[in-house]
């Protein structure tokens, strides 16, 4: 046993959020409406300190570790059974709460994962309980690509993109490296299944990396290519690097028959950049006077359900249309640009027929 | 016995480095004699030696007793207190360097222990794969900070001599442990550095392989060829091992920008995983390129070629192509001769679309010249240079 070894802080809180917090938030008036309100069943006969009635249902906030404030006091830190029930509480019992609306729950969920997240990191549960870290980080994930998800649903929703982004790529980061860390424990069929879609959704969300996949490449172990989803997922960048969208999309439908809703998701985000690439490209390629292209069957190329959606999006673009449903391609038309509008298609039907609870679900499972 | 340590000392006082170095190299014959196999040799060595040398030469013969009961970790342990020494000693002689022969023996040891450590404990489950080389990538690195600070010395006494030979050291810890990113750093340091074309040829040509490979990665495959061509002309042509280590990545980046080696060159290298793939780019083959990548896939991954290969596939269907057009003899080629010839070679699962698609994606990379006539599905190309050379095109 080395040193660090031995300095591991070890949490012994019981309850979702400390006492100490607990007392000092409700004293200044600081809890979040969800936390109001006590909710009967919840949690209970856990809390058997006894101290308020929002005790229950409080979750700790997320803190910088600023100077003067003691982050590492065992008793503000969960047990790693108490972080995953909070995660549990957070899906089940915040996300679709009826009275409030989802960028409100979002900031909620947001924040309070983050707080679970920093106190497994002081604890070095990566060290000490990997396969807790890992089921963590990998809820984390899923509901970071959800939120972002319904962000490109509805594009007024005031959520930080970026920040998400960066937050999910953050904890992929570190989940592929848990992976290889602990590649022998990996042999049970459903852990093996969240870690390919796991490494299936970072390679979607850098589909047009060649660095990103490359190390990829050389990190993951050979055998996991040969397996499903990650299989298709390879060939669908495969696809991309070569510009062939068409076999993109044809990819893609495997994926939703197979209901592989987490890739599916990270799908809806990655899309709209390939879109815009693959008109780039028909810009270039079918570039004439005399010739054009029926929108119609552009829908097949461009991944759309009708051929309005498909004028629609190379209007944006820049391209013109000589009569309805017939696009021209031309080179010195195109303006290269960021498209925020949803355009409907396959991809989003079948993740929109989930229900809440499936959704829940998808998120906490297993 | 202190026959060994009087050399030491008077080593040091000759400032005979090369001697020295033998005598702190695991690779020397003295690891042998058991009465140099000292678990604790501090109180003697404090008797001969100044500090640090006392340190090092104590850490060092605890490190052969931990070699002769085989247990590795210690050995690794022993290497790092004496590399600690070493920097110490090293960093307090101004406008010196006599210590860089030492110094090369001692990471050499210290890298290739914390290897044998980490295959060990892999095998036994114990630890993170590459755990060992990080911390030895981190013992190196306070070695390349006391090199590469050495600014004021004059060129002749100075310490920046070992920095390339610490460079190419983490290199190989980089790349083993998969964190290319952290060779950026390293390679701005060479680059940067006025006596960049004046170290050992050796040197330079392992420097030179590592830094065309991370291009590779990066894409950069014009610097990638630049590199590792240099490599491969600089190296010894007697280390056969090295040349064909070299040529895992030259022939597929110089295959990308359109040379295709001649299957004596893969024979003579033992590199036959190679023949279909250049087969198939040469006659337009997709098939076979399918087959080649599938049979050898292994081969290719481990390697970490397999995503250059794969780009190959353009090339190949260019060349399919254009001999479709070239039997065709017009200018109005339909798609639908591209896509009976892929489905003649027996590749099933693609349609007008994709075959379109496929064509679409050539025209943008510049592979061919002309456009596509979506509603007549033919593929227009231009009278002159309708399919312009690789070289040009990349």
């Amino acid at each position: 046993m080395t040193a660090t070894d031995q300095n591991i802080i070890v949490g012994i809180c019981w309850t979702m959020c400390p006492i100490e917090e607990l007392r000092f938030r409700s004293k200044h008036n600081l809890l979040h409406s969800f936390e109001k309100e006590p909710k009967p069943g919840v949690q209970k006969g856990r809390n058997k300190l006894n101290l308020t009635e929002h005790g229950n249902i409080c979750v700790k906030e997320f803190r910088r570790s600023a100077a003067g404030e003691n982050v590492s006091n065992p008793k503000t830190l969960r047990t790693p059974e108490v972080l995953l029930e909070t995660i549990e509480y957070l899906f089940s019992n915040i996300l679709f709460r009826k009275d409030a609306h989802f960028n409100f729950t979002y900031d909620f969920i947001f924040d309070r994962l983050r707080s679970v997240r920093q106190d497994t990191v002081i604890q070095q549960l990566h060290k000490v309980r990997p396969m807790v870290c890992v089921a963590i980080l990998e809820r984390c994930v899923r509901f970071y690509i959800y939120a972002a998800y319904r962000t490109k649903l509805n594009p007024e929703m005031a959520i930080d993109l970026h920040i998400n982004t960066q937050h999910t790529v953050d904890c992929l980061k570190t989940l592929l490296l848990l992976y290889n860390d602990m590649e022998y424990r990996f042999r049970e069929q459903v852990k093996l299944q969240h870690r390919l879609s796991m490494v299936a959704v970072y390679m979607l969300l850098h589909i047009q990396n060649h660095d990103v996949l490359c190390g990829l490449m050389i990190n993951v172990p050979n055998r996991l290519w040969k397996l499903e989803p990650l299989k298709t997922v390879l060939e669908m960048a495969f696809a991309v690097m070569h510009k062939n969208y068409v076999r993109f999309i044809k990819l893609t439908s495997k994926l939703v028959s197979e209901k592989r809703y987490v890739i599916l998701l990270t799908l809806c985000l990655c899309i709209d950049r390939l879109r815009v690439d693959c008109i780039q490209m028909l810009c270039h390629s079918h570039n004439s006077k005399a010739c054009s292209f029926s929108a119609q069957d552009l829908c097949s190329w461009l991944f759309l359900n009708n051929a309005s959606s498909a004028t629609h999006l190379c209007n944006e673009l820049g391209l013109t249309c000589p009569q309805p449903n017939v696009i021209k391609f031309f080179k010195s038309d195109f303006i290269h640009k960021d498209t925020n509008k949803v355009h409907g298609c396959n991809l989003i039907k079948t993740v929109q027929q989930l229900n809440n609870d499936e959704i829940i679900n998808i998120l906490r499972y297993p | 016995n202190y026959q060994c340590y009087l050399q030491v000392s008077t080593t040091l006082q000759d400032d005979d480095s090369s001697v020295f170095a033998c005598l702190l190299s695991f690779h020397d014959p003295h690891i042998g004699n058991p009465k140099l196999q000292l678990k604790s040799a501090d109180v003697i060595c404090r008797r001969f030696l100044e500090s640090p040398y006392d340190e090092m030469v104590a850490a060092h013969l605890r490190g052969c007793w931990a070699l002769s009961i085989d247990d590795f970790k210690e050995v690794y342990v022993c290497q790092v207190l004496t590399v600690q020494a070493f920097v110490k000693a090293f960093q307090s002689q101004k406008d010196d360097n006599w210590g860089l022969p030492l110094m090369f023996k001692l990471v050499l040891d210290l890298r290739e222990f914390a290897d044998s450590v980490d295959k060990e404990m892999s095998r036994t489950g114990r630890g993170k794969r590459g755990e060992m080389l990080e911390k030895a990538a981190d013992t190196i690195m306070s070695c390349f900070r006391v090199c590469g600070s050495d600014g004021r010395s004059a060129i002749g006494v100075s310490k920046k001599w070992g920095m390339l030979f610490l460079v190419n050291q983490l290199f190989k810890i980089y790349f083993r442990i998969g964190k290319l990113h952290l060779c950026k750093p390293l390679i701005r340091a060479i680059e940067s550095s006025t006596i960049k074309d004046q170290f050992t040829l050796a040197q330079r040509v392992t420097y030179k392989y590592y830094v065309g490979r991370k291009a590779m990665f990066d894409s950069d495959f014009v610097m990638a060829e630049e590199y590792l061509s240099f490599a491969y002309s600089n190296c010894h042509s007697k280390c056969k091992r090295n040349l064909r280590m070299i040529l895992i990545y030259l022939i597929p980046v110089k295959m990308l920008l359109g040379r295709l080696p001649t299957l004596e060159l893969l024979h003579t290298h033992n590199l036959n995983q190679f023949a279909d793939i250049v087969r198939a780019v040469r006659t337009g083959d997709v098939q076979l390129l399918n087959k080649a990548l599938i049979k050898n896939e292994t081969f290719y991954i481990q390697t970490g070629v397999y995503l250059i290969l794969e780009k190959l596939r353009a090339i190949t269907h260019r060349t399919l192509f254009k001999r479709v057009g070239h039997i065709l003899g017009t200018h109005q080629i339909p798609l639908q001769a591209f896509l009976e010839a892929l489905k003649s070679q027996g590749i099933d699962d693609i349609d007008m679309d994709e075959t379109e698609c496929i064509v679409a994606g050539l025209i943008f990379n510049g592979n061919i010249r002309g456009y596509i006539s979506h509603q007549h599905k033919k593929l227009v190309v231009s009278k002159v240079n309708a399919f312009p050379p690789i070289a040009a095109a990349s």
